[in-house]
């Protein structure tokens, strides 16, 4: 009797707690319909996509172009600054992890935890006040433009937005350098390629370098995230017309009305998105090629 | 070794707690720490070592840090503006990871399918640069929305490592034979959660938890240096602010403090350095509040 009451009062429940769920369901839906009309609004989005689709090349051209434009210009700045980082930070970074309690080996780290830990604006405005106040007096070319209507491409422009993005991907690529070579500079094998008579530089190519390279593989895709993540505020800064800076001018323009310039500003998130996917999606297929740990992984 | 273990974890603890601390005693009791109105402005003109000066005023034995372009004491507007910025931080931090743990725990318990989806959510989610995302969402929708508009869009533009960091955790404890062990003895979920995965999760999510805090405050920062911060009350122009002027500044906050700040460096250097100096040292102190606590519990979990 009472096992029967207790699942009639179960059902009861059951039936109460479904009836409430229905109805907040249909309140809100009715709620966001007549309040906002997501549904029209999702139905105009989908309904623009696919005019987009259908539509010929030259309707195109106003989100191709302006797209390849400011993509060309950040992966300029971005390319420079990875290649810069792995220049400095890979010797930095074996210097590093071959004299970790010495004078240098610290300064180095500490220059790189810096770089990781100043925030990006403060780096580029550091960077700002010593190419307007010093480099220019100096040498007279004018490598920041200070002035917004001016948009001449001048690759000599690209030098202080490449110092700024690489002061992170620096710092990354110092440390993942030196961790690689302090585990392995007194691992078993090291310990037989020197009784075999290697010096310090053949052991530093051959059999640290290596390791080195697949823990910078690693580094790279967070390394170019934050490079990524920074190019809206350095761009600005530095008046780079590149995809941050064009975001941005189309967010806050209010540019984002109609189909062109909503398209726009999705193709330009999107191929940020993209490129990090891409470049992490390389590092870790490279990786796995590379290393025949994980290339034996990956066959099991 | 301990005791060179625990000095090693106290040190950066030390240090850091020592940069935090005035911080937060700006943040609960402002008036303490100076008895200057922030919204006090100074006269019209004023002698500095001898030489008259207009609003802004440079720094000096009336203003520590100067004062900002209405003539206010950029120190105690710095003060005054801790309580904001720092709850807005901390707002949104804590949604981060109430999101991010809450779409690991789901991904973990239902997985299949639903787990799938949410690990391309979290994939394509850590793929758009968060500045961007909270940019993009507090300008479509207008910054006149104040905090909860904030609080959203700063909080579900970083949640994925969170979730990356549940998932990955459980998958690897759940190849541990001491949880296999727990699951023989007939431990249910709950309890191997709360016994063992979580105390497990500790050492890595707690100065995690505290580098999060330190991120969305730099975003903070970040936000308002392209003219987007609380409590602002003009449309936002970006020729504006390239050009150099700043926006009107209705309440203290440090995001907003460094709006339109982009060629004072050059003219009234105070104007961005004060505020970016304070971030600076805020997230110094909070990173080495993280170093510290991950050294402390690594040790004491081993």
């Amino acid at each position: 009797m009472r096992q029967r009451a207790v699942t009639i009062g179960r059902l009861l429940l059951g039936g109460i707690a479904r009836m409430l769920l229905i109805a907040s369901l249909v309140g809100a839906c009715s709620f966001l319909t007549i309040y906002r009309p997501v549904v029209r609004l999702m139905w105009e989005a989908l309904a623009g996509v696919l005019v987009l689709v259908g539509a010929p090349t030259t309707t195109l051209a106003p989100i191709v172009w302006p797209l390849l434009y400011a993509y060309g210009h950040s992966m300029l700045v971005i390319l420079g600054a990875l290649l810069l980082a792995v220049c400095v930070g890979v010797p930095a970074g074996v210097l590093a992890g071959l004299r970790p309690n010495h004078l240098i080996g610290s300064t180095i780290r500490l220059l790189g935890s810096a770089g990781t830990l100043v925030p990006t604006f403060m780096m580029a405005m550091a960077v700002l006040v010593f190419f307007v106040l010093v480099v220019l007096p100096a040498t007279g070319i004018r490598f920041v433009l200070l002035a917004t209507n001016e948009s001449a491409f001048d690759p000599r422009r690209m030098l202080p937005l490449v110092l700024t993005l690489a002061a992170r991907p620096v710092a990354h690529i110092i440390a993942a350098s030196a961790d690689a070579v302090a585990d392995v500079w007194h691992a078993p094998f090291m310990h037989v390629a020197r009784s075999r008579g290697l010096g310090p530089t053949a052991l530093i190519w051959r059999h640290a370098l290596p390791h080195v390279a697949l823990r910078v593989g690693a580094a790279l895709p967070p390394a170019l995230l934050f490079a990524i993540g920074s190019l809206p505020i350095v761009e600005f800064l530095f008046s780079w017309p590149g995809v941050g800076l064009e975001l941005l001018r189309h967010i806050v323009d209010g540019r984002t009305t109609g189909l062109t310039g909503t398209t726009l500003v999705a193709a330009l998130a999107t191929s940020l998105a993209a490129t990090y996917a891409a470049a992490a999606g390389l590092a870790d297929a490279l990786q796995r090629r590379i290393d025949p740990r994980l290339a034996t992984e990956v066959q099991r | 070794m301990n005791r060179m273990a625990r000095r090693q974890a106290w040190l950066p603890l030390g240090g850091g707690a020592a940069l935090v601390l005035p911080v937060l005693l700006a943040a609960l009791w402002p008036a303490l720490l100076t008895p200057i109105d922030p919204e006090q402005r100074g006269p019209a003109m004023q002698q500095i070592d001898g030489v008259w000066w207009a609003p802004p005023y440079p720094p000096s034995a009336a203003y520590w840090l100067g004062s900002d372009l209405a003539g206010r004491d950029q120190l105690s507007r710095l003060i005054h503006g801790a309580a904001p910025t720092l709850s807005l931080a901390l707002s949104a931090s804590a949604l981060r990871l109430v999101v991010g743990i809450a779409l690991g725990v789901v991904a973990v318990a239902l997985g299949g399918t639903i787990g799938h989806a949410i690990a391309a959510a979290a994939e394509a989610s850590a793929a758009l640069p968060p500045l961007l995302f909270a940019f993009l969402i507090i300008v479509t929708v207008g910054a006149h929305a104040g905090a909860p508009l904030f609080i959203v869009a700063l909080g579900l533009s970083g949640w994925a490592p969170w979730t990356h960091l549940v998932v990955s955790a459980v998958q690897r404890l759940a190849r541990e034979p001491y949880l296999e062990a727990a699951r023989a003895i007939g431990a249910t979920r709950w309890s191997l959660a709360r016994y063992y995965v979580t105390p497990a999760l500790a050492p890595s999510a707690i100065p995690a938890a505290a580098q999060e805090f330190a991120a969305v405050l730099l975003l903070i920062a970040e936000l308002g240096f392209l003219g987007v911060f609380l409590g602002i009350d003009t449309p936002l122009r970006l020729s504006d602010l390239l050009a150099g002027d700043q926006p009107n500044l209705p309440a203290p906050e440090w995001g907003g403090m460094l709006a339109g700040t982009r060629m004072a460096i050059f003219r009234q250097f105070w104007l961005p350095l004060a505020p970016a100096a304070i971030v600076l040292w805020t997230i110094l102190g909070i990173s080495l509040v993280a170093e510290g606590l991950r050294r402390r519990l690594t040790w004491v979990s081993h």
